[in-house]
């Protein structure tokens, strides 16, 4: 383990290491060591980023990408948690229809992308289903993992108690499915940041993945780079928000005692 | 009046075992007896529990309480596991409530109840932790009382403190009896702790494994409350360790009888 003040001091170190990498690279690029059009010294792309800004294409672009993510994203997570419960709570439906999930989430997402232009076009809606696709089947699996291995002692105090099966669902199963719902609602945010940029950069008016592939085609590569940035910015916001609700809401969730445990550790 | 009765039970977890888990097993349990079953592990005491507790159902005779033959967990039974599994998202106090708390009692009469045995385990001050932070002792304890707050007429227990430390065991012992004491309840407990089933019951049923059946059924007739020395209580307790010990060497002689303190 590393202590706090080496850690600080790795820490101090780290962002020299980056901004040393960052001169280097401007000193190089403006050198002429490399062609711009390939690879924008970081000055351009910090300059490219105030034009970004003053023509005012990041904000609705952004809102746009966020809106296709988060009605997708809220779709999978509704779907996947409801269906990952019904599930882990009838054995018949789960032994019939999981292969079929394990075949339809082995098929590439992105295979299917030319088939919903065909059906439902390039707006709004394609990009919110390709967003679903890349993130539901994470939350599903996750969601009826983490209820029915809900831990065998759990059920047995509430079958003692007379528990319905209601009261097992809300009470039992899903409070103890938390943590992993939760594991699967994070990594879905970045995987469907990756979905809606993708979908955008294929066929798109509007989003940040259509800035991207608009960008590149016109060999504005600094405008590229700050596009890259924000997306990335963007997935690890959504996946920070995803811990911090977990943290602020369910942080109680996620402690898991018996006596056995501590006496194994005596 | 007979609160527990096990009629002829045989039971079989899966129709392919060779070996009953337990088989034949008659045993009958008065209001307000404290009986405590003891055996090697494997000799099918957890699997008796589980039967009268209305979690797995006889594969042949009936288990009756209060001379009903139940088909499932029935209002009058408590069960407290070696493992309380207290549920890590809740508070103590909401733990402890549980049981109230899915049978419709409102919020107030629940806290109120909850406190009461809370107090009961010197668990005050508590009430609003997570499981997480008690020590297995207390943890147990809170199991306990989760399952005394309803206020079963019938008590079991599943070597409850099997995992607790001997000091708190100790403890937890005297504050179940006065607990059986003072409210009258049947009992029904589960040990392979030789000293505590004498300790604590008023009978002790002892049982072999392989398959499970009851080989004798000891009175102890002891008043209360028991000295831990009594030189007749110990002497018991060497009296039925030579008879586990018997009934190993016949069955699997490498087999390890009952553990003692």
């Amino acid at each position: 383990m590393l202590t706090a003040r080496l850690s600080k001091s790795l820490k101090v170190r780290q962002v020299v290491f980056i901004i040393v990498l960052l001169v280097v690279a401007q000193l190089v690029i403006e050198g002429g060591k490399i062609n711009k059009l390939y690879l924008p010294a970081p000055w351009d792309v910090l300059v490219e980023f105030k034009k970004c800004l003053s023509e005012n294409i990041l904000w609705s672009n952004l809102l746009v990408t966020l809106q296709e993510f988060g009605l997708g994203y809220l779709i999978a997570a509704v779907l996947g948690i409801g269906l990952g419960v019904v599930f882990a709570i009838f054995p018949a439906v789960d032994a019939f229809f999981t292969p079929f999930f394990s075949a339809l989430m082995s098929i590439p997402k992105v295979s299917i992308f030319p088939l919903l232009t065909i059906w439902i076009g390039i707006g709004f809606m394609q990009k919110v289903v390709i967003v679903t696709m890349f993130t539901f089947f994470y939350i599903f699996f996750n969601t009826k993992s983490g209820a029915s291995e809900t831990h065998g002692n759990y059920l047995k105090v509430a079958k003692v108690f007379r528990a319905t099966k209601r009261q097992m669902i809300f009470k039992v199963m899903l409070p103890s499915a938390i943590p992993s719902i939760f594991t699967g609602l994070r990594v879905t945010a970045a995987i469907g940041v990756t979905g809606v940029i993708f979908a955008e950069m294929q066929a798109s008016n509007a989003g940040l993945g259509f800035l991207l592939s608009d960008a590149a085609a016109l060999y504005n590569t600094p405008r590229v780079f700050v596009l890259i940035v924000l997306v990335t910015v963007l997935a690890v916001v959504l996946v920070a928000i995803v811990d911090w609700f977990e943290r602020v809401f369910f942080k109680k969730h996620h402690r898991n005692t018996s006596v056995k445990s501590e006496v194994a550790k005596q | 009046m007979e609160r527990i009765a096990l009629i002829k039970v045989s039971k079989k977890y899966s129709p392919d075992d060779a070996e009953y888990a337990v088989q034949d097993v008659s045993l009958t349990i008065p209001d307000g007896e404290f009986v405590t079953v003891l055996g090697p592990s494997g000799c099918g005491k957890s699997t008796i529990l589980e039967l009268v507790a209305g979690l797995s159902e006889p594969t042949k005779g009936d288990v009756c309480i209060n001379g009903r033959c139940i088909a499932g967990p029935s209002p009058e039974v408590g069960v407290v596991f070696q493992d309380p599994a207290l549920f890590p998202w809740r508070t103590i106090r909401s733990n402890v409530g549980l049981g109230l708390e899915l049978h419709g009692v409102p919020p107030e009469a629940r806290r109120e109840l909850a406190d009461k045995y809370i107090r009961m385990v010197h668990l005050t001050g508590w009430e609003e932790k997570y499981p997480h932070e008690l020590s297995g002792g207390m943890r147990q304890r809170a199991g306990l009382v989760r399952t005394l707050v309803n206020n079963p007429a019938i008590l079991l227990m599943d070597e409850p403190l099997g995992a607790v430390d001997y000091l708190t065991r100790l403890s937890i012992q005297d504050e179940i009896i006065a607990m059986w004491q003072k409210e009258k309840k049947t009992v029904l407990f589960i040990t392979h702790d030789v000293g505590e089933a004498v300790y604590l019951g008023t009978k002790v049923v002892l049982m072999t494994a392989h398959p499970g059946r009851i080989s004798e059924i000891i009175d102890v007739d002891f008043p209360y409350p028991r000295d831990r020395n009594d030189p007749a209580m110990l002497e018991l307790v060497s009296q039925i360790l030579v008879k586990i010990n018997r009934g190993a060497d016949k069955h699997a002689p490498q087999a390890a009888c009952g553990e003692q303190q």
